[in-house]
């Protein structure tokens, strides 16, 4: 008995409630300095409030404070204030360990549009598993983990399944193998294709042969590099086997073919004259194939045409001269020929490159990370397992640049009937051509638009007389009625003599603006001449002519003009070309749409037709490399796992997934697994309708974030409930939503991360506790030592 | 002390009462249907104040045709009216979708005369969908109209678990949908926090989804 009163004194004495005091204070300044040396938070209160030290320490604040309020029995009136302190701060106490071991806090992630009533514990381990059950709706099961222990644990939801833990790493970085594998790379459909080790001055090696158009016997070669000179090996495939056709426009018959590799050594005689020949490949890790191009420089004597053959773009293939007379102006026609070919490129950081040339020298690249994804083909929800894909835009019907003119002469022709049809008024020279075809009974829309891209493919400002029209052209402009407008016909033949002036020293490099300057054209005030496309001061030039036509004097009578001549003079003056009537194409990327139209009218093999793209895959498989730990929060574990479902066995490494957002990997073809924290469900389902990011006015700075939500308890109605920074949505029975974080997606979509906490005695013991010692420290203040006896 | 407490009362009395918001329900608008008529359902809801008309289309009229309103409201203000329409569209894959910049793009088109620095266009994202609002003010028949629209898609991630499975109402779920406000410029203006609220409570009635 003796002892028992000893320990009794001990436990209600104050020196041991200074002991207790002065431990706690301790203990708070070990977590402080733990957490200022290592940053982490967690770490902190692993070694202190979570630390069970704390809870004895709590523990013995409550036996200490219950012993030194029972020694006051028996308990008199001027007890009272002394005993509702102590009764509050034992109901704090209670209340304290109450909720840390029965209450929840946790976190709620929701996408706008979607809701859950899950909440993922932080700091917590288990492998969540996924069954498709019957009918198509999903069975789920987790099993909590404790890393440490031996882990072979079995799913209640599917006793069929025996799991393992094999092996544990406290921190793994996760990498995705996309195209390249070990090395090999990897195409749905095909072998493993070897990888090359590839440097500068390497030759290329095909390693295969594929068909990447379904049903069509359609061969590309394909060929796999580990290499980080992406742009010098992209410049090698593009040189290797791509041959350059120079053909004279004026005499299709007359063209020379040179090896692009032997072109680019130099400078190479080319028809009459040489040809200087740079390929440029600007390739960069951020935007990729930046406008590829080659740029052809052919020179004879004095003169020099210099074009830009795009191999990308919406003027892929198409030659651009550079040149004040237009972008077509070139006396030749570049193509390009060579055997298409795919090429994967990985190098050191991973990143995977896709790059395509087709059979017309088009190029194409895509570049994948292993970190992300920008789509992703998921197999029967996941359970069949994923792909990445790539989608090359090269469509296997015959594309050329000769494919793609005549294309856009069929669309025009179509546009141009369209407007006839809609007796829509059309401009003077349209409509003089209109009537003689109508009169000779000969189709408008084509024989127009083959005038305008015949005068758009010479080299001249206006049209020169031309073998290559057709006998029902030569025959329109041979019947165009020039006789009925006579002072048309002198503006055009004045714009003729003008333009043929002025032609041959454009050519020479001369600028319209200073040779009207020059020879003092009278008219020059009305000219905008502050436009860098000459092409628009000729325009005006010749309005400005076909307007003065009646006051001009007759033309020299030695002046003999085609109808071809009259007539381009006459469109000139309209602003009329065949580059202005051309209907708008994308910007950047090429459309096809086009030459699918158009061959689809010429009754073009239907299976050829339906191939307008090369669709790749390729299986999405991850690698885990143990790395070295870093702050306890920002640690992901990984587990190798082995799955056993009767004799199968099957393994499969996994990566924390913090958030519980990342992919579930199949096993078996059954079930999807993932480690993640753990989830409890809630008695509440939170669906997000809205989350917003205010602004101060007229400014992108944040002063406030909300998010609109619908809160639902099981079996009432909704509620709507508007969560932001300060405000804070409680339920009748303690639960607490926060607004912790929002996020964007790629898309725009907001993400956000609700902090959900209940405390299940707050209201019976916490707070009531707080009021309790706040009153008797008021009455023990009041009643004692204040008030005289 | 207590002229202080008395004057700073005099005080609150005196502030001028706001304006009080216009009292709003919840109303459900019905999908389109696939060539018959009865095959609409609840699709959307959006809170809209008691004062607006609404005009839906017949039950016997197939809304097949987008180019026909899901649903048209009014807002009359003396002889002049605003109407907001809403629109949803249906395609067959998610690469055929039009963006929604083109649908902007378009109503910018309708204006006879529009001045760019009359135009403001921002991103918006809600319920699962994202897409661009646009404010604009211009005229049309050489009167000064005002415009509000959104031009809103499905979010990738949703539109690829709705397309799990081929089912009427999914098809319907996965559709864009674009609300357009046009009136006379200080009507508009006058109802314009009206037709926002209305916008931003419009949404599918069912849940997506969740994807996480």
């Amino acid at each position: 008995m003796k002892w028992f009163k000893s320990i009794y004194s001990l436990l209600s004495s104050l020196s041991f409630a200074l002991f207790l005091i002065a431990a706690a204070v301790l203990l708070v300044i070990a977590g402080t300095l733990l957490e200022a040396r290592t940053d982490s938070h967690l770490l902190a209160a692993q070694w202190t409030y979570h630390h069970p030290i704390f809870s004895v320490l709590l523990g013995c604040f409550f036996i200490n404070i219950l012993c030194s309020a029972l020694r006051r029995w028996p308990f008199k009136l001027h007890h009272i204030p002394f005993l509702m302190t102590h009764l509050g701060l034992l109901m704090i106490l209670t209340g304290t360990i109450w909720k840390n071991h029965f209450g929840i806090q946790g976190h709620l992630y929701l996408l706008e549009g979607s809701g859950s009533s899950r909440l993922m514990l932080p700091h917590t381990l288990a492998l969540h598993i996924e069954k498709r059950g019957i009918p198509n709706h999903l069975l789920y099961d987790q099993l909590p983990l404790t890393l440490g222990e031996p882990l072979k644990v079995q799913s209640q939801q599917f006793p069929e399944l025996t799991i393992r833990v094999l092996r544990y790493t406290p921190h793994a970085k996760a990498y995705f193998e996309s195209w390249m594998k070990g090395q090999y790379g990897w195409i749905a459909g095909l072998p493993p294709i070897p990888m090359q080790s590839w440097s500068k001055d390497q030759p290329l090696s095909i390693a295969c042969q594929m068909h990447p158009y379904p049903q069509l016997n359609v061969r590309w070669d394909a060929a796999a590099l580990l290499t980080d000179d992406i742009e010098q090996a992209l410049q090698t495939a593009y040189e290797n086997q791509t041959e350059l056709i120079v053909t004279v426009k004026e005499n299709p018959l007359v063209s020379q073919r040179f090896f692009l590799n032997e072109a680019l050594q130099g400078t190479v005689p080319c028809l009459g004259g040489t040809l200087k020949t740079t390929c440029r490949l600007p390739c960069s890790l951020v935007d990729g194939l930046v406008n590829p191009h080659l740029e052809l420089e052919w020179t004879c004597g004095q003169e020099r045409e210099y074009v830009i053959l795009p191999l990308a773009g919406t003027n892929a293939l198409m030659p651009q001269l550079q040149s004040r007379l237009g972008p077509s102006k070139s006396r030749f026609d570049f193509d390009l020929k060579r055997p298409p070919l795919i090429v994967l490129i990985n190098d050191s950081h991973q990143e995977c490159h896709v790059a395509a040339f087709d059979p017309y020298g088009r190029l194409d690249i895509q570049t994948f990370s292993p970190h992300q994804w920008d789509s992703l083909i998921v197999y029967d929800q996941g359970f069949g397992g994923y792909a990445i894909p790539c989608h090359i835009p090269f469509p296997a019907y015959p594309s050329s640049r000769q494919d793609k003119m005549l294309a856009e002469q069929a669309q025009l022709a179509k546009q141009l009937e369209q407007v006839v049809d809609q007796h829509t008024t059309l401009a003077p020279p349209v409509q003089l051509f209109k009537e003689t075809c109508d009169q000779a009974q000969l189709p408008f829309a084509s024989l127009f638009v083959e005038f305008l891209a015949l005068w758009s493919r010479q080299p001249h400002v206006l049209m020169h007389p031309s073998s290559s029209a057709s006998p029902d052209l030569q025959t329109v402009l041979q019947k165009l009625a020039w006789d009925q407008i006579p002072s048309v016909k002198q503006g055009c033949q004045w714009i003729n003599l003008l333009f043929g002036q002025l032609e041959d020293s454009l050519r020479t490099g001369s600028s319209i603006k200073n040779i009207l300057k020059t020879h003092r054209w009278p008219l020059m005030t009305h000219l905008q001449t502050d436009e860098e496309d000459e092409r628009h001061l000729l325009q005006q030039l010749a309005q400005q002519l076909l307007g003065l036509s009646s006051h001009l004097p007759p033309v020299p009578e030695r002046t003999s003009l085609s109808s071809e001549q009259l007539f381009s003079a006459y469109l000139q003056a309209y602003g009329l070309d065949y580059h202005t009537l051309l209907p708008e194409q994308p910007a950047e990327k090429e459309s096809f749409a086009l030459l699918q139209a158009y061959h689809a009218g010429r009754s073009l093999d239907p299976s050829l037709l339906k191939s307008d793209a090369i669709h790749l895959e390729t299986p999405l498989s991850y690698r885990h490399t143990a790395a070295l730990p870093p702050k306890l929060e920002d640690q992901r574990p990984c587990l190798l796992i082995e799955v056993k479902k009767g004799s199968a066995k099957e393994m499969v490494s996994l990566t924390y997934d913090p958030l519980a957002a990342g992919l579930k990997w199949p096993v078996f073809g059954e079930y999807l697994l993932r480690l993640q924290p753990q989830w409890v469900e809630l008695p509440y389902h939170v669906r997000l309708r809205q989350a917003k990011q205010l602004n101060y006015a007229e400014s992108n700075q944040p002063y406030s974030y909300e998010s609109d939500v619908w809160i639902q308890e099981m079996d009432q109605s909704p509620v709507e409930a508007s969560l932001s920074m300060n405000h804070v949505y409680e339920t009748w029975d303690g639960f607490r939503f926060y607004l912790a974080g929002m996020s964007s997606s790629r898309e725009g979509i907001k993400q956000v991360q609700l902090v959900v906490n209940q405390d299940p005695v707050k209201y019976l013991l916490t707070y009531p506790g707080g009021s309790l010692v706040a009153l008797g420290a008021i009455l023990l203040f009041w009643l004692r030592p204040y008030r005289r006896k | 002390m207590k002229l202080h407490l008395i004057i700073s009362l005099l005080l609150l009395a005196s502030c001028q009462n706001q304006t009080p918001p216009l009292a709003r329900n919840w109303q459900t608008i019905l999908s389109r249907d696939e060539g018959i008529p009865s095959q609409r359902i609840p699709l959307y809801r959006a809170k809209v104040p008691n004062s607006w008309q609404r005009k839906d289309p017949l039950a016997t009229e197939s809304l097949v045709d987008t180019r026909l309103p899901i649903c048209e409201f009014l807002i009359q203000g003396g002889e002049e009216t605003i109407r907001i329409t809403v629109h949803s569209f249906t395609y067959p894959d998610q690469n055929s979708r039009i963006p929604p910049s083109a649908q902007l793009h378009r109503w910018q088109r309708q204006f006879d005369k529009l001045d760019p620095a009359e135009v403001s266009i921002s991103p918006i994202s809600q319920g699962g969908f994202y897409g661009l609002k646009i404010n604009a003010q211009g005229f049309i028949n050489q009167k000064l109209i005002a415009l509000k629209g959104w031009g809103m898609q499905l979010a990738s991630d949703y539109y690829r678990l709705l397309s799990g499975e081929d089912s009427f109402i999914n098809r319907q779920k996965k559709s864009d949908y674009t609300i357009k406000a046009s009136g006379p410029a200080a009507l508009m203006h006058q109802h314009g926090r009206d037709i926002d609220a209305f916008a931003s409570s419009f949404e599918l009635i069912e849940e997506l989804p969740s994807p996480l």
